[in-house]
């Protein structure tokens, strides 16, 4: 159910001074681009908080055991304006999620797409938050 | 050593490829473009005298012409953080045609979702309907600064040399992203309008007398007095700091002091006798610029200033922020 990929390694660089810090942590710091992973499962629970969402993932690794994947993604403001809402992704929905995994070696990621099983990717709306 | 800067930050498109051609000499045209059609660059050539800005094309290269013959170091900006910016160097003979293509590398976000200023900010800019109205003036005749404003940074920030122990202080942020900047710790950016979340949005509630700005950040709102009154005579420390305003024509120059010393100037540091200056002008309906000059003497052997761009947003509105699930921020990564 997990696969794990390895893609060309890319310059890791810092946006200084052009605009202030927007992310409360670099992901680049704490995730490594060049693990990049896709895990299929069931989520667990969901912290929908800023600065930085997370939702958790129950996965059946290659010894059919179950790991509980953390997954973190950005602010719910900012998730909200890209279409997204705290209803979006539900505690049992199964999903797929792309990422890449954290440097320190734990069962953590950080998001770049979700998926649900019935196919709809969690990313594209565009509607506004009021 | 020339510079040519390339700003990406409309990002219209958000090329993984740019194809920049750089031609010389032949004439050089400028023009200007701020409602997100074309990617911008400046060219900035002391050596030559020329200093001027290009638009991207349709095949997204950039056409920058009129160039002396010489040695350029090429910068390509991108707004924070789903793309690194670049520098490389580019030599240039006299009458010769230069293409070359770059290839942007991934940024501090990895493209993590919800986590990218630059692209919500365009997505969200995309998405206004601005009304095609003069600016707005309130009951004194001024310009009323009213509405929720979609701010973007300066594509061009040159700061002034700082002082060793501030510059060495930026250079480790640098390296170690940003590890124990304020930001980072959950603790309030910088003005014009701080952001916690992405991207930077403000409200600008602005009548008379007083100007307050609300922030999706930490402490939550600035207060700008425009009636006329003085600092205090000891300012309370504080992350926002005091301000005044007051008009010059149609632009509102707002003076701050009364910061404590533990915030920053971008990756720079502050201390308690910084100064700001911020002249805002909204020139269109949809659109402000507010200069931002910062005096800081015990940072920075002088002032200077960055122009902040803000985009009007009626359909958008503030959120609530409270920076209350921040893993990583033990500094243990």
């Amino acid at each position: 159910m997990k696969t794990a990929f390895v893609r060309t390694g890319l310059l890791v660089g810092l946006c200084a001074l052009a605009a202030p810090a927007a992310a409360h942590h670099s992901f680049a710091a704490v995730f490594d681009r060049d693990q990049p992973i896709e895990i299929t499962g069931i989520v667990t629970s969901i912290e929908w908080l800023n600065p930085h969402v997370w939702f958790y993932v129950d996965v059946q690794n290659e010894e059919g055991e179950i790991e509980n994947w953390g997954f973190e993604m950005g602010s719910p403001n900012g998730l909200i304006r890209r279409g997204w809402n705290h209803n979006s992704l539900q505690v049992g929905a199964e999903v797929s999620v792309v990422g890449v995994l954290a440097r320190d070696g734990s069962q953590r990621a950080a998001v770049r797409t979700v998926t649900l099983s019935t196919g709809e990717s969690l990313f594209g709306a565009q509607d506004e938050s009021r | 050593m020339r510079r040519l800067y390339f700003a990406h930050y409309s990002q219209c498109e958000l090329p993984l490829l740019s194809r920049v051609l750089v031609r010389c000499p032949a004439s050089f045209s400028l023009t200007t473009d701020h409602r997100c059609q074309r990617r911008q660059c400046r060219v900035v050539d002391a050596a030559a005298d020329v200093e001027g800005r290009a638009f991207s094309e349709a095949d997204g290269s950039y056409r920058v012409t009129g160039l002396a013959a010489g040695n350029y170091s090429v910068t390509i900006e991108m707004p924070c953080c789903a793309y690194a910016p670049y520098t490389g160097e580019v030599a240039l003979t006299e009458g010769q045609d230069l293409q070359f293509d770059i290839q942007m590398a991934e940024g501090t976000s990895l493209n993590v979702l919800g986590d990218d200023p630059g692209t919500i900010n365009f997505e969200l800019r995309n998405r206004q309907v601005i009304p095609d109205l003069p600016v707005p003036r309130g009951v004194d005749g001024r310009p009323d600064l009213s509405g929720v404003w979609l701010g973007r940074g300066d594509p061009f920030p040159v700061p002034a040399e700082a002082r060793p122990w501030a510059q060495e202080l930026a250079d480790e942020r640098a390296a170690n992203a940003a590890r124990d900047h304020p930001h980072t710790r959950c603790l309030p950016s910088e003005s014009p309008v701080p952001a916690g979340a992405t991207p930077t949005i403000g409200k600008f509630l602005h009548s008379p007398e007083l100007l307050v700005i609300l922030f999706e950040d930490v402490v939550g709102y600035r207060q700008i007095f425009i009636d006329g009154r003085s600092h205090p005579e000891v300012p309370n420390p504080s992350w926002m700091g005091h301000s005044i305003g007051h008009w010059e024509g149609d632009t509102l120059v707002v003076d701050t002091v009364g910061f404590n010393d533990r915030g920053g100037t971008a990756l720079y540091p502050r201390t308690m006798g910084l100064h700001t200056t911020e002249k805002i002008t909204r020139t269109e309906y949809g659109y402000m610029e507010i200069e931002l000059t910062v005096e800081d003497p015990g940072v920075f052997t002088a002032p200077w200033t960055r122009t902040f761009r803000f985009d009007l947003a009626p359909q958008v509105e503030l959120l609530e922020y409270v920076c209350e699930n921040n893993k990583w921020d033990s500094g243990a990564n």
